[in-house]
């Protein structure tokens, strides 16, 4: 069963752009938490520091998505406009993680898996990138949607 | 001074590597209140803890590593400040770099950590939120900087932690070694790494997991867009986020006031092939920034051809650039990112390390260096392989690096022949790039600098608006905003070291706060506001600042610094910039006019350049007047 948005929005990040600030971190644990904390934020930044190179590791909003496969009791699921996660029926158990094939998928300090929605507008993320690091893209129906790992 | 709401404490972890101790301490909220945090904090310790008598290199000083309350934010850059007694100039020390070091402090739950003592084994220590150990480095003792970074890192198995370390320079006991991070973030002024050598402490490893969460959150985040919207918008952003500070090579030179040949002129010749241009255009591969920085300015450079063809790293700045290219006479720019490098990797104050080097080509210059001194070495200006060499032996404490160990002004001493005159320090720091004779307002923050002879405990940027309307409205004097004019600078000196205090302490970035204007007394006011919930106004975080420059002048009045000591070398007295410096030309510096202006602004006597007795009150300094009286050192009223 694969659901298709008829426009579907999905983060995008580009390394040679990335300085490694951490702004999009502190944005993103801010607009959901209120408070600047990197270990509550729905991306994060990779870094190799000898090499001068950093990424933002982004949700990639996959069409029929792997997180969502993997969860043993439907607790992450996918509505159409994004993932949804039922806290309370959520386990803990990290299979999501295990699953996501961006490696962008983290637990909170709880062990709650910590879900990029990918709200309407410009996500705080994007908005507090100085230097357009990251960006949504917009793709029509017949785009080359879909997670990267199945489409091979 | 009140803090209304009840505040999150300020705390301050002290760890003691001779015996091992590790005791946790509240910062009573005067002190957090009335010195802010970061350099303020270390400031305040420095002078209760660390008094005359303590040798810098032995177990009785102490290591203090701060940040401020504004560390972890968005927007502005984290940066966190070393302070110790400085075994540069036997005075107060203290340093302060960016990366993400300071950050990880906050987020680890820590506002000061304090290193006390001395280990017979190397050490580094380890702090992760609330656990704190001390390990054994002896695997790490002479390695240098970017492999110790590594190391700990891979030995931890964590890529997150962020490790202030010092290189092998340190080890050796050379007194500008400095305390490194994220590769080549440098606290490099003053020595602070050469203390944490004696201590053997090869490290300060800091990982935190924790939350910086605002008092008023809402109110915090319009602040901090208002402040990244107004520097986007800045003038000078596209020119910072492409070549950084390396921008000033060209500017500095165009003023003639480009430090060059060991300051015999202002004018470098070969500027266009060392400049911020030329770095941008042809090795600049990636943007780098600091932690929450709006206007990440740092570089990703690579040589692409050459006999340094893969040499890789970030940065330059502009004062390691200037100082290995213009400052030793060098137009070859891949030099000087190799020596830049090597100063790096052994953690060295790249500044004195050329100040060192551009000495002895001027004795050479001049013939007072004993032919024996050199060896095989050929000290003519911008030799390569010289300037190469000497930074190794520097690093190494070998062959000339003996001599340049103890700084340049006890090498000069040992060499004799009037050497110590051609020594371009204050307080035994060596001077930056920027020639003082063009740049007035920079050369007395030079000569009053409580670090020595340093231009970021004041960086008068605004003398170089020549904007002369809006300097006889801030300063008094049209003249103030011209960088060749001694009037007025007096008032913007004491306006800007008060200003820049605050920045130290808040620990955020001075070229965005300061330079670009970003934040002001008001503005830092509403942000301690809405980040921890203080209720200071514009005009007691302006009295922070002056309270902090007074509490560090009060220190070197203790050491025995007066008036004689707020002294350029007498080169920018007496001898006028040459022909070639355009609008600079013919200048020189009105030593004593710039003094007694800046004593008066500051309230302080005008023979000895102490502060007074009711300045000091004003400032609820009174226990420390108490303790220069019972010394002896009796201010006036």
């Amino acid at each position: 069963m694969r659901r298709v948005s008829p426009l579907r929005r999905r983060l995008v990040s580009d390394r040679a752009k990335c300085t490694g600030c951490m702004n999009c971190q502190l944005a993103c644990s801010f607009a959901h938490h209120r408070r600047w904390q990197l270990g509550l934020s729905r991306l994060w930044v990779r870094k190799k520091e000898e090499l001068g190179w950093s990424e933002a590791v982004v949700c990639r909003s996959c069409e029929d998505p792997r997180c969502v496969r993997a969860c043993p009791n439907g607790s992450l699921s996918h509505d159409g406009g994004g993932l949804v996660l039922d806290e309370e029926g959520c386990l803990r158990c990290g299979d999501c993680i295990r699953a996501c094939c961006c490696g962008a998928l983290r637990a909170d300090p709880e062990g709650l898996p910590l879900v990029c929605r990918l709200e309407p507008g410009i996500p705080p993320c994007v908005a507090a990138c100085p230097t357009g690091a990251i960006w949504v893209e917009e793709e029509s129906e017949d785009g080359p949607g879909g997670c990267p790992e199945a489409r091979r | 001074m009140s803090g209304g709401e009840e505040v999150m404490a300020v705390r301050t972890l002290r760890v003691d590597v001779s015996s091992g101790r590790i005791q946790v301490e509240e910062v009573p909220e005067e002190v957090a209140f009335g010195f802010i945090g970061g350099r303020g904090l270390n400031s305040w310790r420095l002078f209760w803890e660390v008094g005359p008598g303590v040798e810098p290199l032995s177990d009785q000083n102490r290591v203090y590593f701060a940040i401020g309350p504004l560390d972890g934010i968005p927007v502005l850059g984290s940066r966190f400040n070393v302070s110790s007694k400085s075994p540069m100039t036997g005075l107060l020390g203290d340093s302060n770099a960016g990366g993400h070091f300071g950050a990880e402090m906050r987020f680890a739950g820590w506002d000061q950590i304090v290193i006390e003592g001395a280990s017979c084994d190397p050490v580094y220590i380890l702090v992760q939120d609330e656990e704190v150990s001390i390990r054994p480095a002896r695997h790490l003792w002479g390695k240098d900087t970017w492999q110790v970074q590594a190391l700990i890192r891979e030995e931890l198995g964590d890529e997150g932690v962020q490790v202030a370390c010092v290189g092998p320079a340190a080890e050796r006991g050379v007194v500008f070694a400095g305390v490194f991070c994220n590769l080549v973030r440098a606290a490099a002024r003053t020595g602070m790494g050469a203390v944490l050598g004696a201590k053997k402490v090869k490290a300060l490893a800091v990982r935190g997991t924790g939350a910086l969460t605002p008092r008023h959150p809402e109110r915090a985040h319009a602040l901090l867009e208002q402040i990244r919207r107004y520097l986007i918008n800045h003038p000078d952003y596209a020119s910072r986020r492409a070549m950084g500070t390396t921008r000033l090579v060209s500017a500095l030179n165009a003023l003639g006031i480009l430090a060059t040949r060991h300051f015999r002129t202002g004018y470098f010749e070969a500027a266009a092939r060392v400049s911020g241009e030329r770095l941008a255009a042809e090795y600049n591969v990636a943007s780098r920034g600091c932690f929450g920085c709006t206007v990440p300015c740092s570089r990703w450079f690579r040589i692409r051809s050459g006999p340094f063809r893969g040499l890789e790293g970030e940065g330059p700045e502009f004062e390691s650039l200037a100082a290995f290219t213009a400052r030793v006479g060098n137009d070859d720019l891949d030099v000087a990112l190799k020596a830049i490098d090597l100063c790096n990797r052994y953690g060295m104050d790249t500044l004195t390390v050329a100040e060192c080097i551009s000495l002895l080509m001027e004795l050479h210059h001049e013939g007072l260096l004993d032919g024996s001194v050199a060896g095989s070495l050929d000290l003519g200006w911008g030799n390569s392989r010289t300037i190469l060499t000497l930074v190794e032996q520097i690093g190494r404490r070998e062959g000339l690096g003996e001599l340049f160990a103890a700084g340049p002004l006890a090498a000069a001493r040992q060499l004799g022949r009037g050497a110590e005159e051609y020594v371009m320090h204050v307080k035994g720091l060596p001077l930056i790039q920027a020639d003082p004779r063009g740049l007035k307002g920079y050369g007395l923050g030079f000569c009053v600098a409580t670090r020595g002879g340093d231009h970021l405990r004041a960086e008068p940027y605004f003398e170089l608006s020549f904007d002369a309307e809006e300097a006889r409205r801030r300063f008094g004097v049209p003249q103030a905003g011209f960088p060749g004019e001694y009037l007025g600078k007096g008032k913007l000196v004491r306006y800007s070291e008060e200003l820049c205090a605050v920045c130290d302490s808040l620990d955020v970035c001075k070229n965005t706060m300061v330079c670009m204007e970003a934040v002001d007394f008001q503005l830092a006011a509403r942000l301690l506001e809405a980040v921890c919930g203080w209720s200071l106004d514009a005009e007691a975080v302006r009295k922070v600042g002056e309270r902090i420059v007074n509490l560090e002048r009060a220190y070197l009045v203790r050491e025995g610094v007066d008036r004689r000591q707020d002294r350029l070398p007498s080169r920018f007295l007496e001898t006028p910039l040459p022909a070639e410096c355009g609008a600079s030309a013919g200048l020189t510096f009105e030593l004593e006019e710039m003094l007694d202006e800046y004593y008066r602004e500051r309230g302080w006597d005008r023979d000895r350049g102490w502060p007074t007795r009711r300045k000091l009150e004003e400032l609820d300094l009174g226990d420390v007047e108490a303790d220069l009286r019972a010394r002896g050192l009796v201010l006036r009223e």
